[in-house]
């Protein structure tokens, strides 16, 4: 009985430490996301699949890497999720000119536009690497960790990305 | 080239770098853990339906009898189901039945008519005729899988032994000889 209830306030523990990184996972949803909002509520999608699952744990250790794999892998699937529906309702514009903040009005923006689009139409292994970089600011050793390949892939697929948005933004080829 | 890249990029990086900020206030602003931590309750409230809390809300009768049920379903009725069911070999419960006899034969029979015996005591004339009849039962029942009689014979002779056997616990001795004497020709025959 007390081990149960050690157990869970172990898990507990565990899951306040991971909550301290929030905002790096709230930058890699916004890196996947069109928009802060958007963002958010992947957050919490994050938290809450890390609290049901935070029993399978099995090393603590693991536990930064493990959020943040949950993290990509949520995030892949809500955009797989919802690529149907985003094709036939453009509400989130719409409601961003609505609440009409310096925030809101600057995710209006072209320019920020373009470059979403460019990065959200990445092939899924550049994306990925690219995102965890640049929006979590992830050291290359956790994001070899995280996607389960070799620090010199890691970099080598940041490059391409990098090299891809730059040349697609160049020639103004936001589609893919 | 790879300068360039970096140099082209750093004008990208920029934008990020804003977005993030701007987006990092929105999220600040957003009391982030307490809206997560009412979804979590919200969930599993939601989640929390367990066999275990059903059977709280039964009354103790309900569940004593349900845990009666599944006790008897357990003991009598379930292992039932595995029990192998055995086929008799029609050779071996003849000669079961002859020695069941055999053993019922060992006290003297009293004549009462010429060709009718009543044996001393009810239960012991009981017992012998009921091995008596089951050893006739199996013997025809094994002459007609030995295909020596046909089915009809079979029951016919079914028939005629049950009307033979239960007069009074009277036993016609005339009438199973005759029967083995059928028997045996028949064998004889082929």
């Amino acid at each position: 009985m007390n081990t149960g209830k050690n157990k869970k306030s172990d898990a507990m523990k565990l899951f306040n430490e991971l909550l301290t990184y929030k905002e790096s996972v709230f930058r890699i949803c916004l890196g996947f996301s069109k928009d802060p909002w958007d963002a958010e509520e992947l957050t919490q999608e994050v938290y809450l699949k890390a609290y049901k699952k935070i029993g399978t744990l099995k090393d603590p250790q693991f536990a930064k890497p493990w959020l943040f794999k949950i993290t990509k892998n949520l995030c892949l699937d809500h955009r797989k999720k919802n690529i149907f529906s985003n094709i036939f309702k453009s509400k989130s514009n719409s409601e961003l000119i609505e609440r009409k903040t310096p925030e809101s009005i600057f995710f209006c923006k072209e320019e920020l536009k373009n470059l979403k689009k460019v990065v959200r139409n990445l092939p899924k292994k550049l994306k990925e690497v690219f995102i965890l970089r640049e929006y979590g600011h992830l050291p290359y050793r956790e994001i070899a960790l995280i996607l389960k390949i070799k620090i010199g892939t890691v970099m080598s697929r940041l490059h391409r990305a990098r090299q891809i948005i730059v040349k697609k933004l160049r020639e103004g080829n936001y589609e893919k | 080239m790879r300068n360039n890249i970096e140099e082209n990029f750093n004008a990208i990086k920029k934008l990020i770098e804003r977005e993030e900020d701007k987006a990092i206030k929105i999220f600040r602003e957003s009391n982030f853990n307490s809206r997560l931590y009412n979804r979590i309750a919200r969930e599993f409230k939601k989640e929390s339906f367990s066999i275990f809390k059903l059977m709280k809300s039964f009354s103790p009768i309900a569940l004593l009898f349900l845990l009666f049920t599944v006790v008897i379903l357990a003991i009598f009725i379930i292992p039932s189901f595995f029990k192998p069911k055995l086929e008799v070999n029609p050779i071996e419960k003849f000669f079961q039945q002859a020695s069941i006899f055999q053993e019922s034969m060992t006290k003297e029979p009293l004549p009462l008519r010429d060709n009718v015996i009543l044996f001393p005591g009810k239960n012991f004339r009981e017992n012998m005729l009921n091995s008596c009849e089951d050893l006739y039962f199996s013997l025809i029942e094994l002459f007609s899988n030995l295909q020596i009689f046909s089915e009809s014979d079979y029951f016919e002779k079914k028939d005629s032994i049950k009307l033979n056997f239960k007069e009074n616990g009277e036993y016609k001795k005339e009438f199973f000889h005759n029967l083995i004497f059928q028997i045996l020709k028949r064998v004889k025959e082929g």
